[in-house]
């Protein structure tokens, strides 16, 4: 599918472009994130968010399954938020920020967006959340958008060799969405 | 290509590939109203679709998602169908199953079940996953009897015939696989007497610790010893390999195999090995295996660690013979099989390749229960 910006002020959430590379790679220096998303290397260079941007992002956006926005506010990045197929009607939901984005509600206000699109434009059902126990800043954010808690899978995430239950919440397109 | 496909088996149950010659019991076994109600067989259910079903086995294998024919070992009636329906991105695998209604009640869902998820965790499987339709009772039992943990509901997390509904989801851990009952033990063939979770043994000098994953490191190290890499088949080159061993190691849940660490009491370090293996609750037998890093040899380490296991199998597992293998041109590991009181009842030429790659002349040992213990005297004149 064609790339699409969602604007959301004062969030603009745009697809990342090869100009990002450096910036990118300077947005994602906190081994929070990468500590609590096994998806993520570390330590993150160019080389990982050129292979981010030029790679995954792009052939996720040409088949539909993989989409990915920068967060931006005044062309500043402070994030990414994605969404990811993983059956028919069933998109997953990721997310980090910036430490200095932190606590003013970005994050809420990026996935609720986000998964508005899910429902309208991806056609999906149900947005499914999951985050490793303790990452209790990620599921702060699922909570407010409404996502309703579901269960904890064991041993579903964590990096080779350390495997790490994980928090799974869902949120429907039938739910009454936290405004 | 036809991949080629393994089968398992319990005492009474055989898993193989579905073949041609299914297609008609398949077609049976699927008019039944509870597997129409509750899997994903398409409605109604021709012949048509069995044949297309087992078509599609091959193709499936190939993409990591097996297929199994369960049937009855003796007669070789079909009695349910069982595989891997899905795989994720990080390889879990999502199993599903129906049984024949002739061959319901007697415990052969379990049983495939767990056949099922113990091939799939020995070809590597860190992870088994079970989703059904909430409400689907039958199979919830089945999964939580053979060891699976009901982790929640998934909302609208299932297509089912057409609609999205509300999906129960479980998973299975390597060594959380559930041996069952007395009953359902003595049918798969598994000892009585056989510890489901690991347990430690103690010498004089020696600890006999059951493995763990942290030990991989330390397999990968003490298995490229070159004399314990000569006289171990497999090999072990790398922590992936090292880590998978400790992973099968440490799954005690097959009641035919046993293994454990030779460590100093109080260090980490891996001294050696010690497993009990090929044991068969009918035969009430079993192999005897061990190994050693040079630094234990010399004293009796070997037979100290091995004479505890021997122990463990005939004092509390209850066996009356344990057979004792060791290449001829490994004279290190006759002296200990002689020490341990393992009578030479034979040698069998070239019947076993070994790490160095060349296919060796065995001894056959072999202990009894009743045998005396090695180093007793009679006192009787």
């Amino acid at each position: 599918m064609e790339p699409v910006t969602l604007v959301d002020p004062p969030l603009v959430l745009r697809p990342p472009a090869e100009s990002d590379v450096e910036g990118l790679t300077q947005a994602i220096q906190d081994h929070e994130i990468a500590r609590w998303i096994d998806a993520i290397p570390w330590p993150y260079t160019d080389s990982d968010s050129r292979f981010f941007i030029t790679q995954l992002s792009r052939s996720g956006w040409e088949s539909g399954d993989h989409v990915n926005w920068l967060i931006t506010v005044d062309d500043a990045i402070l994030g990414v938020v994605g969404l990811h197929r993983r059956y028919p009607e069933v998109q997953e939901v990721g997310y980090w920020l910036t430490p200095a984005a932190r606590g003013r509600g970005l994050a809420t206000q990026a996935v609720r967006r986000v998964c508005r699109f899910a429902f309208e434009e991806l056609d999906a059902q149900r947005v499914e959340w999951q985050a490793v126990v303790g990452n209790e800043a990620s599921r702060r954010v699922a909570e407010r958008v409404g996502f309703r808690f579901e269960g904890v899978l064991r041993s579903r995430l964590g990096r080779p060799g350390s495997p790490a239950d994980a928090w799974m919440a869902g949120l429907l397109r039938s739910d009454e969405r936290a405004k | 290509v036809t991949p080629e496909v393994p089968t398992v088996r319990d005492a009474d149950l055989l898993l193989r590939a579905f073949v041609e010659a299914d297609a008609d019991a398949v077609l049976r076994a699927c008019q039944d109203e509870q597997i129409q109600r509750w899997t994903t067989v398409p409605v109604p259910y021709g012949i048509e679709d069995a044949r297309s079903f087992i078509a599609g086995g091959p193709a499936g294998w190939q993409a990591g998602r097996p297929s199994f024919a369960a049937v009855d070992a003796t007669t070789g009636e079909l009695l349910g169908s069982f595989g891997v329906v899905d795989r994720n991105e990080v390889g879990d695998a999502e199993i599903g199953y129906w049984v024949a209604p002739w061959a319901r009640g007697r415990g052969v869902a379990t049983r495939s079940v767990r056949l099922l998820c113990r091939y799939l965790f020995d070809e590597g499987a860190e992870r088994i996953t079970w989703s059904a339709v909430v409400g689907n009772v039958a199979s919830r039992r089945v999964a939580e009897a053979a060891g699976f943990t009901v982790e929640g509901t998934r909302r609208l997390g299932m297509v089912h015939r057409g609609e999205r509904v509300d999906a129960w989801t479980a998973s299975l851990l390597p060594g959380e696989l559930r041996p069952g009952d007395a009953t359902e033990r003595a049918r798969s063939g598994v000892l009585a007497t056989w510890p489901i979770e690991p347990v430690s043994l103690h010498t004089p000098r020696l600890l006999l610790r059951p493995y763990r994953l942290t030990d991989a490191p330390g397999l990968l190290t003490y298995a490229s010893d070159p004399v314990v890499a000569r006289w171990d088949p497999e090999g072990i080159d790398t922590l992936a390999e090292a880590t998978a061993r400790c992973r099968r190691r440490m799954d005690w849940t097959s009641g035919m195999a046993a293994a454990w660490i030779v460590a100093d009491p109080g260090d980490t370090t891996i001294l050696g090995g010690v497993s009990l293996h090929e044991v068969d609750a009918h035969q009430e037998s079993g192999e005897v295996g061990y190994g050693m890093l040079p630094v234990g040899r010399g004293r009796g380490l070997a037979t100290e660690a091995t004479a505890a296991v021997v122990d463990f199998a005939f004092a509390t597992l209850g066996l009356q013979r344990l057979c004792l293998w060791h290449a001829v041109a490994n004279p290190d590991s006759c002296r200990v099989a002689e020490r341990l009181g393992f009578a030479l009842e034979g040698v069998t030429r070239k019947s076993y390749r070994y790490g160095d790659g060349h296919l060796h002349d065995e001894h056959l040992h072999a202990r009894l229960a009743d045998d005396p213990r090695p180093g007793s005297r009679s006192d009787r004149g």
